[in-house]
């Protein structure tokens, strides 16, 4: 039976005096996948950055496995997660290889570099990637840090932008492999196929929680216009 | 990772090899004098400006590293201002009492330097490049202005101010009265230099540094505290000099890579050969009418800073 792994209740996020999310209620179990969709401005960003404790003042209760996490120590908090932001940056131009050396398990950062086929750019600097690439190799990082055990979280903000379409296919399949390990994986997504490959979606639309259903339960239009590709 | 340790026992060499020259070379000609009191008069000068541009190219990769910045320099941030007003309120305040008590100039130039980088952080430290320097460039201002009205008003510390000001003291340096700022220079130096993996994680911004358990705010505190510790022992050292912080990481970067658990190490060789080489080449280029170590760097530093602002992209 799955535990569930991740709950939040009435969390409400406020910024400069406007709610952002408000009153959100969810429960993640192990082993599923939540796609989080909505149009921009909906708090899909501010709800994976609250459960990765990146926002102090936020309201309400959020456990991962029971415990209480929203104010947790950012390195007891890291025991449970891995997050990719939606726009991952670095202020220097490190190589493939430095990547590497900067995750905690470097031998499986290499496996998903092997995996996004970057493993002949291991010496090759950031400036000198494309935008794809860069992406894939801070999903490599990210891919990387759950370890091995597993860390029980994976939280990623828009993965598939700027993958071509082999490369988001390399994400799906990730998700897919982590979730059969026992993860919970959520990701913020504008991505109709990713959200089509989660177990189930979740839409958000002002900061409220309007729908959560499994993909098969939502016709292909009405997720088209709840993504906001109108 | 031979090659990088290989890069840094060269940095080692050359600065054993410059540092010999130097020891050589001054207004007196070439070579070590009779008894060899040349030497012995030269010896603290440039052992004070090898551990000066240490941790100053230290200190600068450190700022750099903490602001995700490549214009970010303890001299162009007002740092090294803030340092020196403390040393002049010390003087204003302190009469002949601090001749005698050499550790105090350390610590009020280390408090002056703390002050202006807790003011830098509060209002230019998270924002873009323009915000920063320019921040920077007004605490600088104001630290200078204070400097200038104490040494004005205060006849009797007005000459050792004014050479502070344009980075001249390393002309006064004897062992004793360099005893301190050295020890506190290689202090603040080792307390940066473990700082080099938590910086790395830095460099991926400061979210996903604290998702990898990292705690920024500790990180940060501990990265501004010990930078001005380092610029504050240096400006004792030297007097306020400009561009080390901002040459020698770029160099070490170029040479290295930016991982900072090898560039910062680096950047202390290279900023220790910048200003070592600059305080050799002002004394002796012009024997009559010597030019200090700061207007020395601040002619190689200048071209190279308007170079990085001009390739800097924001």
């Amino acid at each position: 039976m799955n535990n569930v792994l991740i709950h939040c209740s009435k969390l409400s996020v406020e910024q400069q005096g406007s709610p952002i999310l408000k009153e959100i209620n969810l429960e993640v179990l192990s082993g599923h996948s939540l796609g989080i969709i909505g149009p921009n401005g909906a708090g899909k960003t501010t709800l994976l950055r609250s459960l990765a404790g990146l926002i102090p003042h936020a309201r309400g209760t959020i456990s991962i496995e029971g415990k209480n996490t929203l104010n947790i120590s950012p390195i007891l908090l890291s025991e449970f997660l891995s997050y990719l932001p939606q726009n991952p940056t670095c202020a220097w131009d490190f190589t493939v290889r430095d990547f590497g050396e900067l995750s905690t398990h470097p031998d499986l950062f290499k496996h998903w570099i092997n995996r996004f086929k970057l493993n002949e750019k291991l010496g090759s600097p950031l400036s000198q990637l494309s935008g794809g690439e860069k992406k894939s190799v801070h999903l490599s990082l990210a891919f990387s840090l759950l370890g091995s055990p597993f860390k029980k979280v994976l939280l990623l903000d828009e993965p598939t932008a700027a993958l071509d379409h082999d490369r988001a296919h390399v994400v799906a399949l990730a998700i897919n492999e982590f979730i059969e390990a026992g993860a919970a994986v959520l990701c913020a997504t504008h991505d109709l196929s990713l959200a089509q490959s989660c177990k189930e979606i979740l839409v958000l639309e002002a900061g409220r929680v309007i729908q959560k259903n499994a993909p098969a339960d939502i016709s292909p239009s009405e997720l088209i216009k709840l993504i906001g590709n109108k | 990772m031979k090659n990088k340790f290989g890069i840094i026992g060269w940095g080692f060499l050359l600065i054993v090899s410059v540092a010999l020259i130097a020891l050589a070379l001054g207004s007196a000609g070439f070579g070590w004098g009779k008894d060899y009191e040349l030497l012995a008069l030269r010896s603290p000068r440039v052992f004070a400006a090898v551990i000066a541009g240490f941790a100053l190219g230290v200190g600068g990769g450190t700022q750099q590293g903490l602001f995700r910045n490549p214009l970010a320099d303890p001299g162009l941030t007002g740092v090294f201002g803030g340092a020196l007003l403390g040393i002049a309120l010390l003087m204003a305040g302190g009469g002949s009492w601090i001749w005698e008590n050499t550790w105090a100039i350390s610590a009020a130039a280390f408090a002056g330097a703390s002050f202006i980088s807790i003011l830098l952080v509060m209002v230019g430290g998270r924002g873009s490049t323009s915000k920063l320097l320019l921040t920077g460039l007004g605490l600088n201002a104001f630290a200078a202005a204070g400097t200038l009205i104490i040494a004005n008003l205060f006849s009797s510390s007005r000459d050792v101010l004014l050479s502070g000001i344009t980075g001249d003291w390393l002309g006064l340096a004897t062992f004793s009265s360099i005893a301190w700022p050295v020890g506190l220079c290689l202090t603040a130096s080792i307390l940066l230099l473990v700082q080099g993996r938590a910086l790395d994680q830095l460099s991926l911004g400061e979210e996903v540094a604290q998702t990898r358990g990292l705690d920024v705010n500790a990180v940060r505190r501990q990265g501004i505290l010990f930078t001005a510790l380092a610029a504050a022992a240096a400006t004792c050292l030297v007097g306020q000099v400009a561009f080390v912080g901002l040459i020698a990481p770029h160099c070490a970067r170029s040479l290295i890579g930016p991982r900072h658990k090898f560039m910062l190490p680096l950047a202390g060789l290279i900023g220790a050969i910048l200003l070592l080489l600059a305080d050799t080449l002002g004394r002796s280029l012009w024997p009559q009418t010597p030019l200090s170590a700061a207007a020395m760097t601040a002619l190689l530093g200048a071209p190279v800073f308007i170079w990085i602002a001009s390739r800097h992209h924001e």
